[in-house]
């Protein structure tokens, strides 16, 4: 089968590679239809996520039809039309049974890598390094679905692919890192970072009642389409104006109530912060470029809530931490449980209260991914999501 | 701490045997004719010279011992002297003006202070070489918690042993216990082998109590690439199950 395959900085390739097949009791096989380059996959290519192999097939967004079964899969059928959460999960062990899917204790194998670096190991993800599980990811013509019992949801007809997919991973993660913030009537909520998981965050703020929503963000068509399409009521061009003194007039001085770091570790700063990191990263003695994540903690409204979506891999400089005692800051994060939001997000989806397909602006063939990959990762062209057909 | 948890630690009692030893050691430097006359022995010149050179020894154990916790070698020198006080209890016996009773009473004495002497020693040279009492390498003890009740966790682990599926070569100790607030079982396991070989037995084991199968990677480890193979047994032999 075709698959896109990591080759080192900067690079993939789609290449022929051997078709998966059943493992384990539980795993499934699905023909993918559709997947999507996420902006974490961006991490990958750029270098920053560690236990990456050449060869390895990439992409955890992906939706398809089931093709095969293992015999302890009962409730799939082939022919089934399937959109599948990134995280693995088992569904038995404790953190599932507490809904905390993204922390299942079973689904990655390689967890002593991840005990190395993070103390203990989360779930095995799809095509998202060895570290975290070393599976084959989605951006293929097949993939290999461990716990296909657990996690894969069924799509209903009348539902696209392009409106479906996306609950595959960035829209519970936006969704999340909006209802982390306990959206209070009356609050504004500031996004830092407008690509797909921020327009989602923006997006569903609003559905969660937020008064206004304030975008941040340095390209002009990623703030247009956080205003136009995902209701941000005022977007900030970080590169044209000083974001706390933006964000302190537009809140009439008390500060956000909650700021969604959309970002992550490759965020970038005019002035001091962004050359500090950018030198500190290069240098080896800092993996990430924490700037949004600074920057929200430094604006939010005191007692407010910093709420983390954006992927972090290690080691951060600088932290305010001063800031967060002192004026009493809660910070939440996590990798979405996405289990836990696809039914309730595909019911948002089903009754038109959001269509998920806004954020799309390019569509290419699998093989095509390279320059997917290429488009994405260097802002042109007025990308903001990829979607591959394979 | 820790390890009061678990009897006998040794630091609590080899502290008592530091003080005691100081006692002991500052009674025989000051009086050294009323110690003679404590067990059983006329006091005379020699007795006194004698009884003061070990009041010295005692006094410089027990300082060892208070200012070096953790070491048994302080201990291990109690043990000596406690050998040599018994050959001089032992010569004693043999001259005029002994008082048989006391000094019978007194070795005695030497034989359970001598006995606690080992024990202590023995425990701290345990927690020095990270051993428990069987020898086993307790600094490389290992736990995971699995969501299943005690008595189904003993028999799965001697069914998984039976299976061949279990991987540890080497002589181990396992231990279950409830986990608090219903969650389940904690296992713990000295020896078997290297600290990360026994992680990764347990969590293989958990895995296949809790999900019924050992989760496969396509990419095990960092030495193959995360890819499907053409021969789907060869993703990790060891942990396919079809």
């Amino acid at each position: 089968m075709k698959a896109t395959t990591w080759q080192g900085n900067k690079t993939v390739l789609v290449e022929h590679v051997p078709d998966p097949k059943i493992l384990n009791p539980r795993d499934a096989i699905v023909r993918v239809t559709s997947t999507a380059i996420c902006g974490s996959d961006l991490h990958l290519y750029n270098g920053f996520i560690p236990s990456m192999k050449r060869g390895d097939v990439l992409g955890h967004e992906f939706m398809g039809e089931v093709v095969d079964t293992g015999s302890g899969v009962n409730n799939l059928q082939v022919g089934d039309r399937v959109v599948v959460p990134f995280p693995i999960a088992c569904g038995n062990c404790a953190q599932c049974d507490r809904e905390n899917f993204s922390l299942c204790e079973n689904s990655n194998p390689n967890a002593w890598m991840a005990e190395k670096l993070w103390g203990y190991s989360p779930c095995g993800i799809f095509g998202y390094s060895h570290m975290l599980g070393g599976y084959a990811g989605g951006q293929a013509e097949y993939v290999r679905v461990p716990f296909a019992d657990v996690g894969p949801l069924k799509v209903p007809e009348e539902l696209s692919d392009e409106q479906a997919l996306f609950l595959s991973d960035i829209f519970p993660t936006g969704y999340m890192a909006a209802e982390a913030c306990n959206i209070q009537p009356g609050d504004v909520v500031a996004v830092w970072g407008c690509g797909p998981v921020g327009q989602f965050a923006i997006a569903s703020a609003n559905l969660l009642g937020a008064e206004r929503v304030i975008a941040i963000d340095r390209f002009p068509y990623r703030l247009r389409m956080a205003r136009e399409r995902a209701g941000a009521a005022e977007t900030i061009n970080y590169e044209e104006e000083d974001v706390r003194e933006s964000l302190d007039a537009l809140t009439g001085g008390r500060g956000p109530d909650a700021c969604i770091d959309a970002v992550g570790m490759e965020g970038h700063a005019p002035g001091a912060w962004g050359a500090y990191d950018k030198v500190k990263t290069t240098l080896m003695l800092e993996t990430d470029r924490p700037v949004a994540l600074r920057q929200a903690i430094l604006a939010c409204r005191s007692g407010g809530t910093i709420s983390v979506a954006g992927v972090y891999g290690g080691f951060i400089d600088k932290f305010p931490m001063g800031a967060v005692v002192n004026r009493a800051l809660t910070i939440r994060s996590g990798q979405t449980p996405v289990h836990r939001y696809m039914r309730p997000l595909l019911e948002r989806v089903r009754n038109g209260q959001i269509d998920p397909s806004f954020v799309i602006t390019h569509r290419m063939r699998l093989e095509d991914a390279p320059m997917g990959y290429d488009l994405f990762n260097s802002k042109e062209d007025d990308c903001v999501k990829v979607v591959l057909k394979p | 701490m820790h390890s009061q948890e678990h009897a006998p630690d040794g630091t609590t009692l080899s502290q008592a045997l530091g003080w005691f030893s100081i006692a002991l050691g500052v009674a025989e430097l000051a009086a050294p004719r009323q110690v003679a006359r404590w067990i059983g022995v006329r006091p005379t010149d020699e007795t006194n010279r004698r009884l003061r050179s070990y009041g010295a020894r005692e006094v410089a154990s027990g300082i060892g011992i208070l200012a070096q916790p953790s070491s048994s070698k302080w201990l291990w020198s109690r043990v000596g002297g406690d050998a040599v006080d018994l050959m001089s209890l032992g010569q004693a016996s043999r001259r005029p003006g002994t008082n048989e009773t006391l000094l019978t009473a007194a070795t005695l004495a030497v034989l359970g202070v001598t006995a606690l002497d080992v024990i202590a020693a023995q425990s701290l040279r345990a927690k020095e070489e990270h051993r428990d009492p069987f020898g086993f390498d307790t600094s490389k003890e290992q736990a995971i918690t699995v969501r299943t009740p005690l008595e189904a966790v003993e028999t799965a682990w001697i069914e998984w042993c039976a299976s061949g599926e279990a991987g540890l070569k080497n002589d181990y100790v396992i231990r279950f216990e409830v986990a608090p607030g219903a969650r389940g079982t904690e296992i713990h396991l000295a020896g078997g082998g290297s600290k990360g070989a026994i992680r990764q037995e347990l969590r293989r084991f958990k895995q296949k109590l809790e999900t019924g199968e050992i989760s496969v990677s396509d990419g095990p480890g960092l030495w193959r690439a995360a890819q499907p193979t053409a021969n789907a047994g060869g993703a990790n032999p060891a942990e396919v199950l079809r």
